[in-house]
C-alpha cells in the first residue's frame, strides 16, 4: 500500500489542479526493475535526445515515444528536447550515420501502450500524460522523480 | 411343520433381500462415488486438459505472433493475450489439482514447473521483440522459449495420457460397481419378488379367509333373522324367502329356490334371483319327493332342461330332512356359470336353514292344532268349543236363528270300561265314540272333547227344538251300537243334556253348564236319555257340584269318621260292628253316605276312601279288643271300584298288619253286583284273603243279579238279607217266603244269615223265627260314634268275664 502513495499523491496534486486548469503535467515511467528512480531534466534529455544510451546498470535505453500528434510528444519536444519532430528524426539518421550506437526507439499510439511496452522491457524508459498513470496498463511501472519531484508535487518541471 | 418351513424360507428372503439391498446400496455408493471420479476426470478433467492445451497453445501463437512481427502496436496485443492465455493454463492446471486425483497431480506439478520455465523464457524473450531484436528473440525461443514450450507441451500429453488412463480406471470400477449393484439389485428385486409373492399369496389366502369369516358372518347374520323369524312364527315363506335369499348375497350370479313336501310331491314355495317366467315356470312344476322314488331323474332332467333354457345351470341340490331324515322339502341352486355355484358347506348351511324354517312351521302348525284339539280323538277341545258357539251365536243373532248346546257323558264309563277293561281300552272307546259322534252330525256342527269321558257338541241353525231332540236321539242311538274294543263286544250308552240358545242364555259358558246340569239330570234318571235344561235343575246339580268339589279334598281335611252299628246274635250280643262312613262338610254339613258315596264312586276316589275306612276300623276294633271288649269282629264295607283293582287284597293285609287285628276279626262286605262285574278277579282276592281268616259277606242279598246258582260256588262265610225284604216281613207280602229261602239256602251252605233293616220287634220275631242267626237294625240299634258303643260294649263284656282274650295271648 504504502509503495502507492506516492502515485496516489501524484494523482491527487495533478488531479485537483487539473481540474481547475486544463495545463497537462506528463510522467517518465521505467520498468519497475530499473534502479534509477530520480532523473534529473538533463538526464532526460539525454536519454530521448540520444546522448545516453545505457542505463547507470548498462542496460541499453529504449526509448518509448506517443504519435507525434500526442501532447507528451509535443511536451517532449518543445519543452525538453528543444527540437521539431522533423529535427529530432533527423537528428536520430545522423546517429545511425556515424555509427554509433543506435536508438531504440519505439513509437506507440497510446499511453497504455506505452505503459504496457515499459512493463515488458526493462530498460524502456516513456513519457506519458500523468492523467494515464490511472490505467490499469500503468499500474506495475515505476514513475521516476524528476529533480527530486514525482508528479503533483510542489516544483515538478514536466508541467 | 409346513407353516415353520415357510417361516424360515420368508425368513431367507428377507435376509437375501437385506443382504442385496446393503450390497447394492454399498456398490452404488461406490459406482456413484466412482461415477463422480469418472466424471472428474473423463468430462471435467478432459474439458480442463483440453482448456490447458487451447490456451497452452494459444499463448504460444499468440507469442509466436507478437514475434512474427515488428510493430509493437501489434506485438503489445499479441503479448497480453500471450500472457493472458498462459494466466489461463495457470488457472486450469490449478483447476487440474483441485480435481484430487493423486495420480494426475505429479503431471500437473510437471507440466506447471515446465510451463513456467517456458512463461519465463517468454517473457525474456518478450523484451526482446519489443526492443525489435527479432533475432535475439527467434534465438532465445529457439534455445529456450520453444524447448521449455515443447517439454511444457510434453508434460500436458503425459496428463492427458494418465487422465484418460484414469478415466479408464474409473470407467472399469464404474462397471465393476455397477456389475455389483445390479447384482444386489437383482438380489434384492429377486428376494422382494418373492416376498412380495408369498405376501400376495398370504394376503390372497387372508382375503379369502376374510371372505369366508364375512361369508360366516353374514350367515350368522340372516342365521339369526331366520331363527328370529321362525320362533315369532313368521309365514313360512317369508322365512324361506330370507333363506334363499342369502344364495345371491353370498356368490353372486347365483339363485335358488325352495320346494315342499306335500305328500308325495313336493310344492315349489319360493325362488330368488331368478327371472320371473323361470320362478313361474317352476311354480308349476311339482317334484316327486326323493325319498319316495319313482320319477325323480325325469322330472329333475326336465328342471335342468329349463333352466338351461333360461341359462341356467342347476349347480347344488340338497334334500330337506326333518330330524328322523324325513324328507321335507327341496332347495335347488341354480347358476349362469359352473364356477359360480356356491361351495357344498354354503348349500348346506342353506339346506339346515331351510329345514328348521320348514320343520318349525309345522311343529307350530301341529302345536297350535294341537293347542285347540284334544289328542285323543282329534275332536276340538273346549277353548276351540267355547269360540265356535262363542262365533255361532254372533252369527244365530243376526239370522235371529237357534243353536243348541249338548254335553254328553258316557254312562258308567269308568267303571264299565276304563276300570274294567283298561286305560287302552277306555281310549279306544272313546275314539270310537268321537268317530260316531262326528259320523251323526253335519260339517256344520262341532263336536268337541270336554274331558275324560264328556263330549260337547254344538248345533246350528236349528228350526225349532224339536230338530235339538232328533240330534240328540241320532247321537244316543249312534253310540248305543255295539262295538269292538279289542277282543269284547261292549255297548254303551249316554246321558245328553241340551241347552238351547238364546233360550238357556246367550253366553258360551253358562249355556255348557246349563247343558252340562242337565245331563246330569239325564243321568240321575239311569242315563242313555237326553234331558233339556231347565231353570229347576239348577239347584239340584248345583248341590252335587258342591258336593264333588268338597268331597275331592275331605279324605285330606279329616272330615269323615266312622260309626258302628252293631249285629247281634240271637243272644242279643253284639258279635260283629259293622263299620259306617259318616261324612261332616264345615259348610255342607253331614252328608248321606247314600248322597256322597255315588258320587265319590263315579268320581273314582272310593279305592282311597275304602281304605282309610278299612285301616280305621281295624285300628280301632283292635283296640276295644285288645282293651277286653266282647266283640267278635268288624264288618266294613267294600265296593266293586274297590275289587276291580288288584291291589285290595294287598291294602287289607296291610291294614291287618299295620292294625295287629287278627284276620278272622275281620268281615268283608261285598255286594252282589261287585262280585259279578269282574267274578274272576273278585274270587282270587277272596281267595287270597280268606286263607289268611279273612271272613267275607254278601252284602244287600237278593237285590243284585241274585245268582242262587251262584251262590254255592262263592267263597263266602256270611249272607245279608236285603232290608227291603225285612220290611215287607210284617206287610204279608212275598218277603217272609224269600228269607226262609234264603235262609234255608245259606244254611245248607253253611253260611250265616243276616237280616239288614230290622225296624220292629215284630220284625226281629219273625227274623228269629225263620233261622236268621244275626240282626241289624234301628230297632236293635242305631248307628253309633266310637264313645257310645265303648259304652255299650263295655256293658256286654261285664256279662261275659271269663271270655277269652286272643289278643291277649301269645302267639
Amino acid at each position: 500500500m504504502l509503495r502507492w502513495m506516492p502515485v496516489i499523491g501524484v494523482l491527487i496534486s495533478t488531479m485537483a489542479p487539473a481540474a481547475l486548469n486544463t495545463t497537462p503535467s506528463f510522467a517518465v515511467v521505467v520498468h519497475r526493475s530499473n534502479p534509477v528512480n530520480n532523473l534529473r531534466l538533463a538526464d532526460l534529455k539525454s536519454f530521448f535526445s540520444g546522448a545516453a544510451t545505457r542505463w547507470p546498470n548498462g542496460a541499453k535505453v529504449v526509448l518509448v515515444e506517443r504519435d507525434a500528434a500526442g501532447n507528451a510528444s509535443r511536451f517532449l519536444f518543445d519543452r525538453i528536447l528543444n527540437t521539431t519532430p522533423r529535427e529530432y528524426q533527423r537528428r536520430l539518421a545522423s546517429i545511425e550515420f556515424k555509427g554509433e550506437e543506435p536508438l531504440t526507439l519505439k513509437t506507440l499510439n497510446s499511453d497504455a501502450a506505452a505503459c504496457k511496452f515499459v512493463f515488458n522491457v526493462p530498460g524502456s524508459i516513456a513519457l506519458i500524460e500523468t492523467e494515464s498513470l490511472a490505467l490499469p496498463a500503468c499500474e506495475q511501472i515505476q514513475i521516476l522523480r524528476i529533480e527530486g519531484k514525482l508528479p503533483g508535487e510542489e516544483g515538478y518541471r514536466l508541467k | 411343520m409346513m407353516c415353520r418351513g415357510k417361516c424360515f424360507f420368508f425368513a431367507g428372503l428377507v435376509a437375501a433381500a437385506i443382504s442385496g439391498s446393503l450390497l447394492g446400496a454399498r456398490a452404488l455408493r461406490h459406482t456413484i462415488t466412482h461415477c463422480r471420479n469418472l466424471y472428474r476426470v473423463d468430462t471435467v478433467g478432459s474439458q480442463i486438459e483440453s482448456e490447458l492445451e487451447f490456451e497452452t497453445q494459444e499463448s504460444r501463437r499468440a507469442f509466436l505472433y507478437a514475434l512474427a512481427t515488428t510493430d509493437p502496436n501489434e506485438q503489445l496485443p499479441c503479448i497480453d493475450e500471450s500472457r493472458e492465455a498462459g494466466l489461463s493454463v495457470g488457472a486450469a492446471a490449478r483447476r487440474f489439482r483441485q480435481l484430487g486425483v493423486p495420480e494426475l497431480a505429479a503431471w500437473v506439478n510437471e507440466f506447471e514447473a515446465s510451463w513456467k520455465e517456458y512463461t519465463s523464457a517468454r517473457d525474456e524473450i518478450i523484451a526482446d521483440i519489443l526492443e525489435g531484436d527479432t533475432k535475439a528473440a527467434l534465438a532465445a525461443d529457439r534455445s529456450a522459449g520453444e524447448p521449455a514450450f515443447l517439454k511444457a507441451l510434453d508434460n500436458l500429453h503425459r496428463l492427458k495420457s494418465t487422465l484418460e488412463l484414469h478415466a479408464s480406471d474409473e470407467s472399469a470400477q464404474v462397471n465393476r460397481t455397477l456389475l455389483l449393484c445390479a447384482g444386489g439389485v437383482a438380489a434384492f428385486a429377486i428376494s422382494a419378488i418373492l416376498i412380495l409373492t408369498l405376501l400376495v399369496r398370504a394376503n390372497r389366502e387372508r382375503s379369502k379367509a376374510l371372505d369366508a369369516l364375512t361369508t360366516e358372518r353374514v350367515m350368522e347374520r340372516q342365521r339369526a333373522a331366520i331363527l328370529e323369524m321362525v320362533s315369532a312364527h313368521a309365514p313360512l315363506s317369508r322365512s324361506l324367502k330370507t333363506v334363499v335369499n342369502l344364495a345371491p348375497m353370498i356368490s353372486a350370479g347365483t339363485g335358488a329356490a325352495v320346494w315342499t313336501a306335500a305328500g308325495d310331491d313336493l310344492l315349489f314355495q319360493v325362488a330368488a334371483n331368478l327371472p320371473k317366467g323361470f320362478s313361474d315356470q317352476l311354480a308349476q312344476c311339482a317334484l316327486p319327493r326323493l325319498d319316495r322314488g319313482s320319477g325323480s331323474p325325469l322330472e329333475q332332467g326336465r328342471l335342468s332342461a329349463l333352466a338351461r333354457r333360461l341359462g341356467y345351470e342347476v349347480t347344488r341340490s340338497k334334500a330337506l330332512q326333518d330330524a328322523s331324515g324325513s324328507q321335507i322339502g327341496l332347495l335347488q341352486v341354480f347358476a349362469s356359470d359352473q364356477t359360480l355355484a356356491p361351495s357344498q358347506a354354503i348349500v348346506d348351511e342353506l339346506a339346515q336353514l331351510s329345514s328348521v324354517a320348514i320343520e318349525n312351521t309345522l311343529l307350530y302348525e301341529r302345536l297350535a292344532f294341537q293347542a285347540q284339539h284334544d289328542t285323543l280323538t282329534g275332536l276340538p277341545n273346549r277353548m276351540l268349543f267355547q269360540e265356535r258357539v262363542q262365533q255361532a251365536l254372533r252369527l244365530a243373532r243376526r239370522q235371529a236363528g237357534k243353536t243348541a248346546v249338548l254335553w254328553i257323558d258316557l254312562d258308567r264309563y269308568n267303571q264299565q270300561i276304563n276300570e274294567t277293561l283298561g286305560q287302552s281300552a277306555g281310549d279306544e272307546a272313546l275314539r270310537e265314540v268321537a268317530c260316531r259322534l262326528k259320523s251323526s252330525l253335519r260339517e256344520s256342527d262341532t263336536v268337541a272333547r270336554a274331558g275324560g269321558d264328556e263330549f260337547t257338541v254344538l248345533v246350528q241353525n236349528l228350526g225349532e227344538t224339536r230338530d235339538a231332540e232328533l240330534v240328540c236321539l241320532k247321537i244316543l242311538g249312534a253310540i248305543s251300537e255295539p262295538m269292538n274294543i279289542g277282543d269284547r263286544h261292549i255297548t254303551m250308552t249316554a246321558s245328553i243334556g241340551v241347552s238351547l240358545a238364546p233360550e238357556h242364555g246367550e253366553d258360551p259358558i253358562l249355556l255348557l253348564r246349563n247343558a252340562e246340569l242337565a245331563m246330569a239330570s239325564a243321568k240321575r234318571n239311569g242315563g242313555n236319555t237326553h234331558r233339556f235344561f231347565r231353570t229347576a235343575l239348577g239347584a239340584t246339580v248345583r248341590r252335587r257340584i258342591v258336593v264333588e268339589q268338597e268331597l275331592r279334598t275331605a279324605l285330606e281335611r279329616r272330615e269323615f269318621d266312622l260309626e258302628y252299628q252293631p249285629i247281634i246274635n240271637r243272644d242279643g250280643r253284639p258279635e260283629t260292628l259293622e263299620a259306617l262312613l259318616r261324612w261332616t262338610n264345615p259348610s255342607l254339613g253331614r252328608v248321606s253316605p247314600a248322597e256322597f258315596v255315588p258320587i265319590a264312586e263315579e268320581m273314582g276316589i272310593i279305592p282311597q276312601i275304602g281304605e282309610w275306612v278299612t285301616r280305621r276300623a281295624c285300628t280301632e276294633v283292635a283296640g276295644w279288643i285288645r282293651g277286653g271288649y266282647s266283640l267278635d269282629r268288624v264288618a266294613v264295607n267294600m265296593s266293586a271300584a274297590q275289587f276291580a283293582g288288584e291291589g285290595c287284597a294287598l291294602m287289607v293285609e296291610r291294614a291287618l298288619n299295620d292294625s295287629q287285628l287278627p284276620p278272622q276279626r275281620l268281615e268283608l262286605e261285598i255286594t252282589e253286583t261287585a262280585l259279578m262285574n269282574n267274578l274272576d278277579l273278585a274270587l282270587e282276592q277272596i281267595e287270597r284273603l280268606r286263607a289268611l281268616g279273612v271272613r267275607f259277606a254278601i252284602d244287600d242279598f237278593g237285590t243284585g243279579y241274585s245268582s242262587l246258582s251262584q251262590l254255592r260256588n262263592l267263597p263266602v262265610d256270611c249272607v245279608k238279607i236285603d232290608r227291603s225284604f225285612v220290611k215287607d216281613l210284617d206287610r204279608g207280602g212275598s218277603g217272609c217266603t224269600i228269607v226262609r229261602g234264603i235262609v234255608t239256602l245259606a244254611h245248607n251252605l253253611k253260611l250265616d244269615v243276616v237280616a239288614e233293616g230290622v225296624e220292629t220287634e215284630e220284625q226281629l220275631t219273625l227274623l228269629r223265627a225263620l233261622g236268621c242267626d244275626l240282626h241289624q237294625g234301628f230297632y236293635l240299634h242305631r248307628p253309633m260314634p266310637r264313645q257310645e258303643i265303648e259304652k255299650l260294649l263295655r256293658g256286654f263284656t261285664r256279662q261275659e268275664v271269663e271270655a277269652p282274650n286272643e289278643l291277649l295271648m301269645p302267639a
